[in-house]
């Protein structure tokens, strides 16, 4: 998957400082400033979480941080809504299982 | 039709106060508004330097359009919102031409032959590029006039200039109203944490269930990490259908703060000091 580069109506992709998310172990190149969640679709990881119940792939739905199907643990925190969290140098990614755990416990 | 598929049927346009009649369209251009939904928005009431389109009080009204007062100019093609506003001229004896809304690089240029795609987005005829206006006053929507064969005018609805996406597509892929119809919402998820299907809404609401919070303390809907924004409308609605009452008579879910999710530290690291009157609260 690509980013939008030039759109009718949001206009051209701004320039911006390129910055490395850490997913799963992987590195992975993002624009400072961007949710997250907008990183790892422009690298074409689509699933961010799997379901505690039925266990079922969960990623990108509602994108403004009102229905939670985005979390993910970064930097130790789990249930992170990435579409609304801003990417930052070396962040830590990770694909959570259920409702995650916190690191220490 | 459009509560099904999320597009207008033609018997659905014929009834809606935005069509002028086959009548008026086979004498002049004139304006075709394809609104079916009475939601409150009325640039398109605005847009018109003659007055031909009529939405008044209440703001939820469908818009009317006087046809004798139309000048095609197709300001307010662009003005609207859900871009359901339409030219359409069927005077001509060989060709009809449409002028639609587009949103999308690239441009076609005038002459171009692009392809006409039905209210589905299916591909129904090639058309001729005739007019391109991307003016300020349009704030980036572009309107377009292309020229379609004869009986197409009231079909085409949008375009497309790329031509391999044409070829690939399958009509045999495509789902027909027979299909639609079929497809059961039964196993759909209403509350996504909790991870709740219609169905079992439905069972709880049978067993005796009568309010969200009712739905809440059988199922778990709305005690995920979303907590409750994504169902509870949902919830309401499903509850209303199963009674048979209106929406609005169903209790809604208790609402809490904080409104929006935020970590415990937003409230510790404040920097003041508690005092007498921060524990008085009337709740």
């Amino acid at each position: 998957m690509s980013r939008i580069e030039n759109h009718i109506i949001l206009g051209d992709l701004e320039q911006k400082k390129e910055v490395q998310i850490i997913v799963d172990g992987k590195p992975i190149p993002a624009v400072e400033g961007e949710p997250i969640l907008a990183a790892l679709l422009a690298s074409g990881i689509k699933v961010a979480n799997i379901s505690p119940k039925h266990h079922e792939p969960r990623g990108y739905f509602c994108g403004i941080g009102r229905c939670t199907n985005c979390v993910m643990t970064v930097n130790g925190d789990p249930n992170v809504r990435t579409c609304i969290t801003p990417v930052e140098d070396g962040m830590i990614v990770e694909t959570q299982d259920g409702l995650g755990k916190w690191e220490e416990s | 039709m459009l509560a099904k598929t999320g597009y207008l049927d033609m018997e659905e346009i014929l009834d809606i106060p935005g069509f002028p009649g086959e009548e008026v369209l086979s004498r002049k251009k004139c304006v075709v508004i394809e609104c079916k939904q009475n939601i409150p928005c009325n640039p398109c009431e605005d847009a018109c330097p003659h007055g031909a389109i009529k939405i008044g009080e209440p703001i939820t009204n469908l818009p009317v359009v006087d046809p004798e007062k139309c000048v095609g100019c197709g300001l307010c093609v662009a003005q609207c919102p859900g871009q359901a506003c339409f030219l359409v001229d069927q005077s001509a004896a060989d060709y009809d031409t449409v002028t639609l809304p587009y949103e999308y690089y690239p441009l076609p240029e005038k002459d171009q032959e692009v392809y006409g795609l039905s209210r589905a987005g299916e591909y129904l005829v090639k058309a001729t590029v005739v007019r391109v206006v991307m003016t300020k006053k349009n704030d980036r929507t572009a309107v377009i006039e292309v020229k379609v064969p004869k009986g197409f005018g009231m079909k085409v609805r949008s375009i497309s200039t790329d031509g391999k996406r044409i070829a690939a597509e399958n009509p045999n892929e495509a789902l027909s109203a027979q299909d639609v119809d079929g497809i059961s919402d039964e196993n759909m998820y209403v509350c996504r944490c909790e991870e709740i299907t219609k169905a079992e809404v439905i069972q709880a609401v049978r067993n005796g269930a009568t309010s969200v919070n009712e739905v809440k303390r059988l199922l778990r809907t709305g005690m995920g990490l979303c907590q409750g924004r994504n169902c509870a409308k949902t919830i309401e609605r499903i509850i209303a259908q199963e009674l048979g009452v209106a929406p609005s008579s169903v209790p809604q879910a208790t609402k809490r703060g904080p409104v929006r999710p935020i970590k415990l530290t937003g409230y510790t690291s404040l920097d003041i000091e508690a005092s007498e009157e921060m524990f008085e609260h009337d709740w």
